[in-house]
């Protein structure tokens, strides 16, 4: 398998819990349909490992930033565990947020110093 | 966490999961894949769903607290599955623990500990020193000058030894006790059980009758009671009044001491004898200052001491008193130490190797846990929590045995080395054996542990159809055994160095023979023989009827009996030949009866032996050893030269053979003989008191005492008899020597029994592996003979290899206790030939009994033996 994630970028520690807030914020979700928004998104540069999802949601569930509920989907008669965002979670994506675009910006500023204008 | 919100939460994560995959087998079916090949594609994505259920397990609860149970549950199951393997390795281990607990215990009450009194480590012992003797107590005369003039000492304490005859409560009893200035307690800084110690005002003349009990004593003769406080006991004639009692912990200056009444240095008995040199001096040192502070004035004072008295050769020094309690006890101790650390290592690495040998059994199941999930870290935290586990178990048992191999030894030491009495359990010694079992635990489960976790899943699984060894986990093997013989043949060279030095001990001649010597001790004492008239009468008359009683072939009198504890150094002069300036010379003075060399059987090399002639009315007479004769007149006879260490010149009338004194191990000394009633009434007094009567006869020894015993009693019935025989004596003398002596051969020989069931597991492993192997070489025709020898190759090119080892270590390390050894050298050929010879038989059959098994194999079994 390690050759197929070649120009896969492994997420940061932390980075993970950010994009799953980041995807609940347009709605409720279910892990597959989360790990699938990445995915696309991304264009497939993001793989999010089933092995790391799953954990990271239930961490996230435990911390209270987002609630797990059974719901049935809208396309199929189906039940499925959607995650909505909860109050704390939107806080806690907006300072996640801030604290990511200050160290993009940070290592923008060493990698590439002549497009600073 | 509770047990029914994690069994909801993982129904819970079930369901997604299940939802998920569902999901995503939809929708690859909707790409166009077949529904049996959509469901692998999505199995495909979602990879290991046990380790993704495992992770969120994690995540919800302790998870690491809730494996270690798990494993534990575990480890306790496969060890009830494994009873032999289990007990083996537990046992293994509860020997190396229970060896090193009671030699760490023993160690540290005896070398770490510090000695049970206030502030210690300014505590120090002062000494004298002349040329030719290392250690001199002081005089009266010295210790009050000293005392007088010293300005960093806080305070300072005399005491010596003297026996004391206890009348009026049951049968007469002769205890040792101590004379002590009232400063003794005080600064030690020990509490009585019971009253008070001594007073200041107690060490004047006059108010100098009390006594302070040992517990033992205390309980033996006053039977515990609490009301003796205030009581009077009759000691030497005198009656004194009970002031306290110690507790059962304090034992200074030694175990054999029961009693302690005030030393009042302006008494007759200091007084009379200001410049005997019998005050051992203690010292308090005043805080922040050190030893070299100390010596500083040592030797100022003692400069000017030794003016006054035109006494120049005297030194002074001082040593810590924590020194003086462990004495020669240090090396010996250290010895046994890293005889039992080395034990411990064996049993440690034996462990490790079975449970190598488990593991690589084990291999399948520890694949198929792999396989399906197990993490490797998870896999080595099991493996590692069954030997900690195991270990933990092995180091209970061991401390079980360790705490009544404590009570064992301190019975023992009682009368061999009373400074192990004090050996006890304490939490420290709890915790260092909880510690080590738990190391052991650790590094025997280590080496398994990574041969087990590092184990190729695919091959593994596929061991049925191929006999794949290990070739890491035989490595690791391999080496454990090499270690463990290269330790067990340096603890066999070490205590064979020690069974030859201690052999070689006990065949010292003592320059007498003390077959069938009966010796029976007893102490004139000052109240009921008060001058030279009476005790002369009791000795002339005690050894009169001795001589006549049935079976005795001789009998003789000394004052100071080889071996009896008791010693009289002294400085002597000889005519015409007077010492340089700045320098005497000294010999041991011993006033003896006639007939007490022939009694004795010590030779007499020239001239004649004392007659009755030589009494206090005859020419002044003394017989010189050979050692002295040898040191003055080499070449010329010593017979008619004069020589004096009293007012009188007495005339050498013969030379007799040398004899050890209180050591076997011990150089000869100068001695010079004289008749015990040419002693001068002042020395008679003063050292003359105690008389060891030696009895030489035909009959049992037994007979010989109560014979002995009743001839003294019918000339004084008070008197205190202490019966022994000479051989008793001698065998105490060695009783320090035997016992550790035999500490270390039990070790070796703990070491050896490991060392065979490690080579013994080595060789059946291979057996097994190579069943197939072996079986085919059989079908092909191979002489039995060659299969033993290639089962045996590899342990036995083990075992040379270790023994050789071993063996250069020993050779280094003999040079740390060659100052234990006597009669030997340290690197006794003997002993370094023989000890491996040993090992190596008893590893060629520890590996015959399991190399044999290979020679029976029947080849058509073996063809078939997955």
């Amino acid at each position: 398998m390690a050759e197929h994630q070649k120009d896969r970028i492994e997420l940061l520690q932390g980075t993970l819990d950010m994009l799953i807030l980041r995807t609940l914020l347009f709605g409720r979700a279910h892990g597959h349909q989360i790990a699938k928004h990445i995915q696309r998104t991304t264009e497939d540069v993001l793989q999010v490992e089933h092995g790391s999802l799953y954990p990271a949601l239930h961490r996230l569930e435990r911390k209270g930033w987002v609630v797990g509920k059974w719901e049935k989907a809208e396309d199929r008669n189906r039940e499925f565990k959607y995650y909505r965002l909860s109050a704390a979670g939107k806080k806690q994506l907006a300072s996640e947020e801030s604290k990511w675009k200050q160290l993009a910006t940070a290592i923008g500023r060493i990698m590439w110093p002549a497009e600073e204008g | 966490m509770r047990w029914w919100r994690t069994k909801r939460r993982e129904q819970d994560l079930e369901r997604e999961l299940r939802a998920d995959l569902e999901l995503e087998a939809e929708e690859q079916q909707e790409n166009g894949l077949s529904a049996r090949e959509a469901r692998y594609a999505a199995q495909r994505a979602f990879g290991n769903t046990t380790l993704i259920r495992e992770e969120v397990r994690a995540m919800w609860t302790l998870a690491s607290m809730e494996r270690l149970i798990q494993d534990m549950r575990y480890a306790l199951r496969t060890m009830r599955k494994n009873p032999a393997y289990s007990l083996i390795a537990a046992v293994t281990i509860a020997l190396g623990i229970a060896s090193t607990t009671l030699m760490f215990a023993v160690v540290k009450s005896v070398l770490l500990q510090p000695p049970p009194f206030k502030s210690p480590g300014a505590l120090y012992m002062l000494w004298q020193k002349i040329p030719q003797e290392g250690r001199v107590s002081f005089s009266a005369r010295n210790y009050i000058a000293y005392a007088s003039q010293t300005q960093l000492i806080e305070s300072l304490a005399a005491f010596t030894g003297t026996g004391f005859t206890i009348l009026g409560r049951g049968e007469p009893e002769l205890a040792i006790g101590q004379l002590v200035t009232p400063s003794f307690f005080t600064i030690l800084g020990v509490a009585p059980s019971l009253g008070r110690t001594f007073l200041a005002s107690e060490g004047e003349q006059g108010h100098n009758y009390e006594v302070v009990l040992s517990d033992q004593l205390w309980r033996s003769k006053f039977d515990g009671r609490n009301d003796v406080i205030g009581q009077a006991v009759v000691l030497n004639g005198d009656s004194y009044t009970i002031v306290g009692v110690m507790p059962a912990t304090f034992d200074f200056p030694g175990n054999r001491y029961k009693l302690w009444v005030p030393a009042a240095l302006n008494a007759p008995l200091f007084q009379q004898h200001p410049d005997a040199h019998f005050l051992r001096v203690l010292a308090r040192l005043k805080p922040g200052l050190s030893a070299q502070h100390l010596q500083a004035e040592l030797n100022l004072i003692g400069k000017r001491i030794d003016a006054q008295e035109h006494d120049p050769a005297r030194s002074y020094y001082a040593v810590p008193l924590r020194d003086m309690l462990s004495g020669d006890l240090r090396r010996p101790l250290l010895i046994l130490l890293s005889a039992v650390a080395c034990l411990l290592i064996i049993a440690c690495a034996n462990v490790a190797n079975l449970s190598l040998a488990r593991a690589t059994a084990r291999n399948r199941e520890l694949a198929v846990r792999g396989a399906i999930g197990a993490s490797r870290p998870r896999l080595l935290q099991q493996l590692l929590v069954e030997s900690t586990l195991l270990a933990l178990i092995g180091g209970m048992a061991g401390f079980v045995v360790a705490y009544w191999g404590v009570r064992v030894l301190t019975f023992f030491a009682a009368t061999n080395v009373p400074q192990l009495m004090h050996t006890h359990i304490n939490s420290g010694v709890v915790g260092f054996a909880f510690v080590v079992s738990a190391i052991c635990g650790i590094v025997s489960g280590l080496t398994p542990a990574f041969a087990g976790s590092q184990i190729d899943f695919r091959s593994a699984l596929n061991e049925g159809t191929r006999a794949a060894g290990n070739v890491r986990s035989d490595r690791n093997r391999r080496v454990l055994v090499f270690a463990e013989i290269a330790l067990c043949s340096l603890l066999l060279i070490s205590s064979g160095l020690l069974i030859r030095s201690f052999v070689s001990l006990l065949r010292v001649n003592p320059g007498f023979q003390p077959s069938g010597v009966v010796t029976a001790d007893c102490v004139l004492r000052e109240n009921h023989y008060p001058d030279a008239g009476v005790m002369l009468r009791f000795y002339r008359e005690a050894l009169a009827r001795m001589r006549v009683l049935p079976g005795i072939k001789n009998a003789a009198m000394i004052t100071h009996l080889p071996f009896g504890g008791n010693d009289w150094g002294n400085s002597f002069e000889v005519e015409g030949r007077p010492a340089p300036v700045g320098k005497t010379y000294g010999a041991q003075i011993r006033p003896i009866s006639t007939a007490y060399f022939s009694t004795m059987h010590i030779p007499l090399r020239r001239g004649r032996d004392f007659s009755e002639e030589d009494n206090e009315d005859g020419r002044r007479v003394a017989i010189i050893n050979e050692k002295l004769k040898n040191q003055f007149w080499p070449t010329t006879d010593p017979i008619g030269q004069h020589i004096r260490f009293d007012k009188d010149w007495l005339t050498i009338i013969g030379v007799s053979g040398n004899v050890k004194h209180s050591k076997l191990d011990a150089d000869f000394e100068a001695e010079i003989y004289i008749p015990y009633p040419q002693l001068s009434p002042v020395l008679l007094n003063f050292v003359g008191r105690d008389n060891n009567y030696v009895v030489a006869s035909t009959v049992g020894s037994g007979a010989v005492a109560t014979a002995v015993r009743a001839t003294i009693h019918k000339l004084d019935p008070e008197m205190v008899v202490t019966v022994d025989t000479m051989e008793h004596l001698i065998d105490d003398s060695v009783a320090q020597t035997r016992f550790r002596t035999w500490l270390i051969v039990v070790f070796a020989a703990l070491a050896l029994a490991l060392v065979c069931v490690g080579i013994y597991g080595l060789v059946s492993y291979t057996v097994t592996q190579r069943y197939r192997d072996f079986g085919i070489r059989i079908a092909l025709g191979a002489e039995r003979l060659t299969i033993l020898q290639l089962a045996l190759a590899r342990s036995m090119t083990l075992t040379l290899l270790g023994v050789l080892v071993g063996g250069f270590c020993a050779l280094l390390a003999s040079r740390f206790f060659e100052s234990l050894l006597f009669g030997i050298t340290a690197h006794d050929p003997l002993t370094f030939a023989s000890a491996p010879v040993l090992l190596i038989l008893i590893a060629l059959l520890a590996s015959y009994i399991p190399a044999r098994r290979a020679t029976k194999i029947d080849p058509i079994v073996a063809l078939r033996y997955e």
